[in-house]
């Protein structure tokens, strides 16, 4: 295949497999089910073949539409297909049950199958898209897919959770636009003949553009984007979002959804941190407080999904300060950490939704005693991802936190160090408090004491399975992902080295 | 052997490691014999290939022997080299340390065998031990990993593994109080594990080449070489129980005795002294005031932990308190090593095996007694030497070690780091004293709680007991003998670990 098709078959095939699940999905679940698996299967492969060409050969895949696939898109794109195959494999189990339960109808699964679909094809239409104009609207194609799957119990409080989402991210993303039109208007004199709002082109115009101008634009970035990503104060939707969606959606919501976010920051204002110092302690600032609050708000909470929601809150905090920070350690153990959270998140929502599976929608820490015994691979799996959210080596969040510390240590931020640190350790104890109030302990109540109770079938943890493996090995071996973070880190010091004055 | 006699410690280093982790992850599908004798045969070979290591250091004594592994490379920033962070090397204070590992590591493995049985009467064990051995196993692995670590990086990633390990070992029974007691143990020395940390982010800031390796600070200005050893130094506190960290060792004594006797007095808690042995030996010229410091802070730790022992009832919580204290002296041999006393701090390096040695001896056999009993209470316990003899025998041996009885190890230890005070000057002079003192405190204590305990008429509790555990008792006469030989065999190595360079 020639490679400059790639970056559109990439969005063509998921958009083409939800096409195939609306239309025909009616008829059986092959053609339902199947025909999401199978899409989200060939993604995978295509994501595969992008990697390869972009860290084995040139770097920069262009293709029509102004798209273009460097090491950030790259690696977005890989993550996003993986973890989307995880959680439609998933879905394929936990949804039966969900039918069996009367919780819903196989017409809604075509709904669910088919929007999940459409959102990885705006996924990847965010990642590999060039123009900022389309980036925002590729955003809102994301919000607006999620929307309907949060809601997709159709009772009262998936409606209003998911009418809050709507509400709060569309409104936060016209800030965004409104960022982008400050920096089109500020630009378009210096770029007559070119289309100025190639990301590509950012770093070149930004060293004409007024500084008070940047900066208001930076500002409306952060707003903007930081609500997709779930940054405080932008954070309302997210915890409503996430604990009324259906379990893999959370997983969804979590460990893609507000990454997007991240990926549209990392676009955008580390191409301007290296020009000014206020917007790197700006950003620190904000990615602290979502740190610390994100943290406080979790230990409050007893609802698991809750709990991990504001936990997301917190841990979003760490890659966007890595972001902000500009600096190639920076953005490295932004990105580094972008990775790991959507790795260790994935797993402790997939993990809170195989609890739910085997008690009956039970999710409330007080609710939950000792279902180690019953459940010893959940249990495993939710300390794995637990600990390594907290940091701890040989996971993968360690030797992304220890990145983004160490970056925070160039710049001097020592304050930026110590809260990081600090939020580290209750992260861990939080997740581990939470972890061994619902495994450990001698059950005399249900749902543990049921006899009934018993492991999760292998179709729904093997997902899990997957991505506690990809956490050990990751932490153990971190060389194995080096090359393609080192690509997207390059990729995004390339475009503001081109506006460097020399 | 005589092919394993043929390898370097070179090639044994990763087998040596990588024994242990293969032994855990069987570990977790077994259970009960098979879990038994699995995890023995992993503990096994990991002592001989630590034997093997050890000998190839007694080989070329004084030469460090280093198998690179790889590199972080995102730390080499854009262009720049990527610093070595993971290393495994050995020398003679990482032989040390892994001889008391491997050897104490495999008689706990071994006695656990016979402890975890339906007929523990304080704690009657399930079908399930593979859990048990997984995490003990694993433990053994990240303590290897801390002894033969080629640079403070590379040690962290171990240090704060042995710290998971403690948790989940804590937490074993998984009754309310060990639950607590596992997770107050896992803050705590998380805690001190991020000042470890912030000190390796200030080292890799300080220097452009090999910031992690263990001579780092010496190639440190001043300033950043006194803020390093004080995170280093916090970080040591915390694992090694010291003031103010110290309350979660006695908690912990909700764990298994096995896992109180290897992580809670013979290794985990020592890997926080070994890393300021480490720190102290590869380092030149630390201030007069680290050394103060370090010396006070342990002085006071020993001055409380003396004054909660004399009131305490609880058997095992008795011995964590003198555990902590008798850290407490190896960080003070370290402070007087940081003054210039070379003796006291190859003294404290000697007390770093007698005292695993000797603690872990009375930890097995206080483990022994509750095996038979169901309480550790000495208030509830009498007259049980005529029933045990062995395990009389081994707690006073025991006792005998750890509070410095000649000709047991911890006698020679004691001598030398109180000799090295004397050499010091005032300050060292009035710090041999009071640890002379707490000696004398220590052994009048001892003698009285093994009176109470052995001789006299036998209390109700003590009534039915009958020995009956052939494994537990060679164990204990294994550990007997080595409390008898193990200065030997140190004293050769410690001869070879510099002070400062």
């Amino acid at each position: 295949m020639d490679v400059e098709l790639l970056p559109i078959t990439l969005i063509g095939v998921p958009l083409i497999a939800a096409a195939l699940v609306f239309s025909i999905g009616r008829w059986s679940r092959v053609c339902r089910e199947g025909g999401a698996f199978g899409g989200a299967l060939l993604t995978v492969y295509l994501a595969g073949l992008t990697v390869r060409e972009v860290v084995g050969g040139a770097g920069t895949i262009t293709g029509p539409l102004e798209l273009r696939a460097d090491g950030l898109s790259a690696l977005i794109v890989l993550l996003v297909s993986v973890v989307s195959l995880i959680i439609v494999g998933y879905s394929l189990p936990y949804m039966e049950k969900q039918m069996q339960e009367g919780k819903t109808t196989s017409r809604r699964l075509v709904t669910y199958y088919g929007l999940i679909m459409l959102f990885v094809a705006a996924m990847m239409w965010v990642c590999l898209t060039n123009n900022m104009i389309w980036l925002y609207v590729a955003l809102e194609a994301t919000t607006l897919a999620t929307a309907l799957l949060v809601c997709f119990y159709w009772n009262k409080a998936g409606l209003e959770a998911s009418y809050k989402y709507v509400l709060l991210v569309v409104t936060g993303l016209c800030f965004a636009l409104l960022g982008t039109v400050l920096l089109y208007s500020g630009a378009a004199q210096y770029a007559p003949t070119r289309p100025a709002l190639l990301l590509t082109e950012l770093g070149r115009i930004i060293p004409h553009i007024p500084p008070n101008v940047c900066l208001l634009a930076v500002a409306c970035f952060v707003v903007g984007f930081g609500t997709k990503a779930g940054l405080i104060p932008f954070h309302a939707w997210l915890p409503d979002a996430h604990s009324e969606a259906p379990a893999p959606i959370s997983a969804l919501l979590s460990a893609l959804v507000i990454k997007v976010g991240a990926y549209a920051l990392a676009r955008t204002i580390t191409i301007f941190a290296p020009h000014y110092d206020a917007v790197i302690v700006f950003v620190a600032i904000m990615a602290s407080a979502s740190m610390i609050i994100g943290i406080l708000m979790a230990w409050a909470q007893d609802d698991l999904k809750r709990l991990l929601a504001f936990h997301s809150v917190s841990q979003i905090g760490y890659v966007i300060e890595g972001l902000g920070f500009g600096t190639y350690l920076g953005v490295y153990g932004g990105l580094f950490h972008l990775v790991n959270h959507t790795l260790f998140k994935g797993l402790l929502f997939l993990s809170v939704g195989a609890i739910m599976y085997a008690t009956g929608g039970l999710r409330r820490i007080s609710q939950l005693k000792g279902l180690g015994s019953r459940m010893p691979i959940t249990a495993v799996c939710f300390f794995i991802g637990a600990v390594a959210m907290g940091g701890l080596p040989p996971l993968n969040g360690f030797m992304s936190k220890l990145t983004l510390f160490v970056a925070g240590g160039q710049l001097h931020l020592w304050w930026a160090v110590g809260i990081g640190m600090f939020v580290s350790i209750l992260t861990l104890t939080c997740m581990v408090h939470a972890g061994y109030k619902i495994f450990w302990g001698h059950p005399t109540t249900e749902p543990a004491g049921n006899p009934g109770l018993k492991e999760v079938p292998v179709s729904i943890w093997i997902g899990m399975v997957v991505l506690a493996v990809l956490c050990i090995v990751i932490g153990v071996y971190p060389q194995l992902i080096h090359p393609l973070l080192h690509r997207g880190t390059e990729s995004i010091l390339a475009v503001y080295r081109a506006g460097a004055i020399p | 052997m005589s092919a394993l006699a043929e390898m370097s410690a070179r090639e044994l280093l990763v087998p040596l490691l990588a024994a242990p982790l293969i032994g855990a992850l069987l570990c977790i599908f077994l259970k009960r014999r098979v879990s038994d004798a699995v995890a023995a045969i992993f503990a096994a070979i990991t002592l001989v290939l630590a034997i093997g290591a050890i000998g190839d250091v007694f080989g070329n004594l004084g030469d460090t022997i280093t198998v690179p592994l790889g590199k972080l490379a995102m730390l080499g920033g854009e262009t720049g080299p990527a610093p070595l962070v993971f290393e495994l090397s050995i020398d003679a204070l990482g032989a040390l340390m892994l001889f008391i590992v491997a050897v104490i590591g495999f008689l706990v493995v071994v006695y656990s065998s016979e402890y975890l049985s339906p007929n523990n009467v304080e704690h009657p064990a399930g079908e399930s031990k593979g859990r048990y051995y997984a995490w003990l196993l694993l433990f053994l692995g990240a303590m290897v990993g801390i002894a033969v670590s080629g640079n403070f990086l590379q040690m962290f990633i171990f240090w704060e593994l042995t710290t998971l390990c403690s948790w989940a070992l804590i937490s074993h029974y998984q009754d309310e109080a060990s639950l607590r007691a596992g997770f107050k143990a896992l803050i705590m020395t998380a805690i001190g594990g991020l000042f470890f940390l912030l000190a390796l982010v200030v080292l890799y800031l300080s220097l452009d080449t090999n910031p992690f390796a263990f001579d780092a600070l010496g190639r440190v200005s001043p300033e950043v070489r006194t803020l390093v050893f004080v995170f280093l130094l916090i970080g040591a506190w915390a694992k090694a129980a010291q003031f103010p960290f110290f309350t979660w060792l006695p908690d912990a004594m909700a764990a298994p005795t096995p896992i109180s006797c290897y992580l809670h007095a013979a290794a985990m808690v020592k890997a926080g002294v070994f890393l300021m042995a480490r720190t102290v030996s590869a380092s030149f010229d630390l201030s007069y005031g680290v050394g103060l410091l370090t010396g006070l802070m342990a002085l006071g730790t020993i001055s409380i932990v003396v004054f909660l022992f004399l009131f305490q009832d609880d058997l095992k919580k008795i011995l964590a308190l003198s555990t902590i204290g008798h850290l407490g002296y190896i960080l003070i041999a370290c402070a007087l090593g940081v003054w210039g006393s070379e003796t006291a701090f190859h003294g404290g390096l000697l007390h770093i095996a007698a005292h695993g040695c000797g603690k872990g001896l009375l930890f097995l056999a206080v483990g022994m007694l509750t095996y038979y009993t169901g309480t550790r209470r000495v208030s509830e316990l009498s007259g049980l030497g005529a029933k045990l003899p062995l395990v009389a025998l081994a707690f006073f041996v025991g006792a005998f070690t750890v509070t410095g009885v000649p000709p047991l190890a911890g006698f020679w230890s004691k001598f030398m780091i109180i000799t090295g005070g004397l050499e010091i000057g005032r300050m060292g002079t009035l710090i041999s004293i009071l640890l002379l003192i707490e000696s004398l405190i220590a052994f009048g204590f001892f003698l009285w709680i093994g009176q109470r305990i052995f001789l006299g008429q036998p209390s109700p509790a003590t009534a039915q007991v009958r020995s009956s555990t052939p494994i537990m008792g060679t164990v204990l006469i294994i550990l007997s003998i080595l409390c008898l030989v193990v200065p030997i065999f140190v004293f050769r190595l410690i001869q070879h670990i510099p002070l400062g360079m």
